[in-house]
């Protein structure tokens, strides 16, 4: 019996010890539990730190876009090679942390003619802000927001007749109106801003990756100079005038042959100068020089008169440098890469007239219109371009002929012949 | 503004929160629960101001509405019918009146000049949440409760504009003060978890089959063989991890804020019949469907013809609800057919004593949806029959040794349009299968290893971020 009261004593006992174990364990789950979830969230704010800070490190010091303002280092990130593609987007940003005094402003003829230099200004203080095919709405764009973001002392805007032509008016790709007014909107949303689109992004990372690859390849080279793409006329093409052959065959039949221009596209040039006036910057326009075979396309095309139209709207605004013309540079091919696109010899020249605001003595370009003397003037380019087609009767001919057949074997050949192969 | 972008993630949700935590750790409760509702309303506001009035309008009146409703022993049908009528006319005016007019102009050639009207963000998801309320307050089954309460459970931002569709009973009691104030480590836990998971299935895998699907979609060939299967199970899964990953973000952040939104997916694509699909997909729709519009009309309780008429009413409206177009219908219909189908052919087996393998189950139901997905997804009813056609062989096969020997000469990866592809959507269609539901992962797993499943959040959370922004190149072929 005692056995019995002793052996159910110690039963009791032991379910007693197991509730009392059970009460304790239910007491300590929520607590071990609470324990395991703060385990959770400390760990999960390390982890995030750790990868944000490892991303931005990454990023800052391969810094594919060149828009952290880090070192270059030959053989890692010295060739920003993704640069090309992405102009629309890094520019600004460059723009920004760089903060220049003098800018240039205009379409390829800026971002791979015309290096970033201006006399008697610190090269560092001197941006391209040249975007390819940027037509007058998408500058008017990027004029605005830059100018918003920082005020230059000098805007220096480059353009083009085709600029202002009416088949140009949506933004290319890349273009982001989003990007411009946060970059101007204040230090914060621009670093925001630059942070999603070059530290924050797949793209960005594989970027990186491609740069550092191209680095290896490429460890003495440089893409861009301050938003200059030095890379372009490097290039080798099929024969040294197969690309001049082929540009003046292009745009002769096809983009100057369909030019009209948009009365909105001078508008819009209005409101570029407005916003300007409105920030303080002095702003000096000017017409890049095309080749002179060019502008005998623009006459077969029946462009000439539209050509004049287009420097009596700029002049409403301000004195114009007009290197556009039939003179000492564009009569010379050896100064183009194509007859669109000219060397960064004759830029040099051109800024130099820009800067000083004279002519360079003993040469024949440039000349500054102004209201007054813009008839005079046209007059003048007029003579010049009959004297021109009067010495090179063949490429008129040649240029005629390929308006009515659009017969590319038939211009190749004569083109061969009067242009060089 | 939507739960993935920059200024949701990093702006709005920061400072909403931390307000919030500093409201309620100073004790106020109600200050908390106030600068929930005005947040959500700035929340919805950021999309197109004006319509802000619209949801006040009708969380007031629908307040009010439900009071006197509720109010005396008598509650005559006929303030059900004004409340419920004024609720659907608001909603048939923004959504279905050019719809209306469209068909009303097919039919008779009348030539109605069709307004354009825009429509109002979420108003399918708050005009049927206080619908259910206004029955509910009709039946006495509602209790005493503050504008500010019944506000914050009309327009708490993260269920405000894609559900999921919450039910009074289950949000009003969770905003008062204790609830509202204590900070709960499993609550955020669970809420950063939820969020990391749904912006990653939205980001990274329903974003990436976007253009898939949209070349399918809304290209003008119309489809082969291939194209048309890929392009239709691509979408099968670009919406499940949309509106699932939309739903997880949801569920997530109601838990950072200390609130429980109901589960809205689980698994659907397990589903071996209809039935069970529509018990896994959009539940707190199908919940809703059926304690508001099934049952109402009256279910299986009158029989089995009647039933049947029931369930294809029930879902033609529910295909309405999703957008104003026949397409919509379309789809509501075929869901209406399958679920008559599942139903009937239960019954018939269950005589029989034949029991269905699960997998033929599976593949009848997995392909039957994905096929109604095509109508509702496509623009039109002549591009939906273009995919359909598609579907079954009628715009021809490709040619795929072709195409892979041409991709293969020129060295284009992009005219690569099936391999890769089918793998991607393999494994999407295993993961459906065999992973967890992200509730359960975050609910069950993190609890035993949080430490990995913090590293998971990381991971999940840091790539849907790196792909919010894509960068799109320009080619420049010159003036």
């Amino acid at each position: 019996m005692s056995k019995k009261k002793k052996s159910k004593g110690k039963t009791d006992t032991k379910t007693d010890t197991k509730t009392e174990d059970r009460t304790q364990q239910k007491a300590e789950a929520p607590e071990k539990k609470r324990k395991i979830w703060k385990i959770f969230l400390v760990a999960f704010v390390l982890l995030l730190v750790l990868a944000v800070v490892g991303l931005y490190g990454f990023q800052l010091t391969v810094d594919p876009f060149g828009v952290w303002g880090g070192p270059q280092i030959a053989g890692f990130n010295n060739y920003k090679s993704v640069q090309d593609k992405n102009e629309r987007m890094w520019k600004i940003y460059e723009y920004y942390h760089l903060e220049p005094d003098v800018v240039f402003f205009g379409s390829s003829r800026i971002n791979y003619c015309t290096p970033a230099k201006w006399p008697g200004v610190q090269d560092e203080k001197v941006f391209n802000f040249g975007l390819n095919a940027a037509h007058i709405p998408e500058e008017s764009y990027y004029f605005a927001g830059a100018l918003e973001a920082h005020q230059p002392e000098i805007a220096a805007v480059g353009l083009d007749l085709l600029q202002f032509s009416a088949i140009y008016n949506n933004p290319h790709e890349g273009y982001s109106q989003e990007r411009l007014d946060m970059v101007a909107g204040s230090p914060l949303t621009a670093f925001f801003y630059k942070s999603r689109e070059t530290v924050l992004s797949f793209d960005a990372i594989e970027r990186s990756f491609d740069v550092m690859e191209a680095s290896e390849e490429r460890p003495d080279d440089v893409y861009h100079i301050r938003g200059w793409d030095t890379q372009r006329l490097q290039r080798k093409w099929k024969t040294p005038r197969w690309k001049f052959r082929q540009q003046l065959f292009r745009y002769h039949t096809r983009t100057y042959r369909r030019y009209r221009p948009a009365s909105e596209n001078f508008d819009m040039f209005g409101d570029m100068m407005d916003k300007a006036e409105e920030l303080g910057v002095k702003v000096v326009l000017y017409i890049h020089p095309v080749h002179a075979d060019f502008l005998v396309s623009y006459d077969v095309n029946r462009k000439w008169k539209l050509n004049e139209q287009f420097k009596r709207a700029l002049v409403k605004h301000g004195p114009v440098w007009d290197f556009n013309y039939v003179n000492d540079i564009s009569r010379d091919r050896d100064n183009y890469q194509d007859p669109s696109h000219f060397l960064a010899a004759v830029s040099e020249k051109f800024v130099e007239v820009l800067a000083t605001d004279e002519p360079i003595d003993g040469l024949d370009f440039g000349m500054k219109l102004t209201r007054d003397n813009i008839e005079e003037a046209l007059v003048e380019q007029r003579e010049a371009l009959d004297d021109y087609m009067e010495q090179n009767p063949g490429i008129r001919q040649m240029l005629e002929d390929a308006r009515r057949t659009k017969d590319r074997n038939a211009f190749n050949r004569a083109a061969v012949r009067l242009i060089g192969r | 503004m939507l739960f993935n972008s920059y200024v949701f993630l990093f702006l709005f949700l920061p400072v909403v929160w931390i307000l919030f935590r500093a409201l309620s750790g100073f004790k106020l409760a109600r200050g908390a629960m106030g600068l929930l509702a005005v947040a959500s309303l700035v929340f919805y506001s950021y999309w197109n101001p004006p319509f802000v009035a619209l949801i006040l309008a009708s969380v007031v009146f629908n307040f009010c509405w439900g009071r006197w409703l509720g109010r005396g022993d008598r509650k005559p049908r006929w303030k059900l019918a004004i409340g419920v009528g004024v609720n659907l006319a608001s909603i048939a005016y923004f959504k279905y009146t050019g719809f209306l007019l469209e068909n009303v102009n097919a039919l008779t050639g009348a030539g109605i000049e069709i307004p354009e009207i825009f429509l109002p963000l979420g108003i399918s998801f708050f005009t049927f949440q206080q619908i259910a309320y206004l029955v509910d307050c009709h039946r006495g089954l509602t209790k005493e409760h503050s504008f500010w309460q019944y506000c914050l459970f009309v327009t708490f931002f993260p269920q405000l504009i894609a559900g999921p569709i919450v039910h009074h009973s289950e949000m009003m009691p969770q905003f008062v003060g204790d609830n509202i104030r204590r900070i709960s480590p499993r609550m955020l836990s669970l809420g950063i978890t939820l969020l990391a998971i749904g912006l990653f299935k939205k980001v990274m895998i329903a974003d990436t089959l976007s253009p898939w699907v949209a070349a399918v979609f809304d290209g003008q060939a119309d489809p082969q063989l291939i194209a048309a299967w890929v392009g239709t199970l691509a979408y099968t899964f670009q919406i499940y991890f949309d509106f699932s990953g939309y739903s997880d973000m949801a569920m997530g952040l109601g838990y950072l804020f200390n609130v429980e939104l109901p589960v809205n997916f689980a698994s659907p694509y397990r589903a071996t019949n209809a039935v069970e699909f529509w018990r896994r997909w959009h539940m707190t729709l199908s919940r809703f469907l059926r304690d508001y519009l099934y049952i109402p009309l009256g279910g299986n309780r009158k029989g089995p013809v009647r039933r049947y008429v029931n369930l294809m009413a029930t879902m033609l409206l529910g295909g309405l609800w999703h957008g104003a177009a026949w397409t919509f219908v379309l789809w509501g219909g075929l869901h209406g057919l399958y679920l008559c189908a599942a139903h009937g052919w239960g019954k018939l087996s269950e005589k029989a004593g034949f029991r269905t393998p699960r997998v033929v189950g599976w593949l009848l139901t997995f392909v039957g949806v994905a096929f109604a997905w095509v109508f509702f997804r496509a623009t039109s009813m002549e591009r939906a029959w273009a995919v359909v056609k598609g579907m079954v062989g009628a715009n021809g096969v490709e040619d795929v040794g072709a195409t892979l020997a041409n991709a293969e000469n020129n060295g284009i990866v992009e005219s690569l349009p099936f391999d890769e592809r089918f793998a991607v959507l393999a494994l999407l269609l295993v993961v459906c299968l065999v992973l967890p539901n992200s509730w359960t992962w975050a609910r069950e797993k993190i609890e035993r290893m949080p430490v990995l499943g913090a590293a998971c959040a990381v991971i999940l959370f840091v790539s849907a971020v790196l792909g919010m922004t894509r960068i799109s190149e320009f080619l420049y072929f010159q003036f």
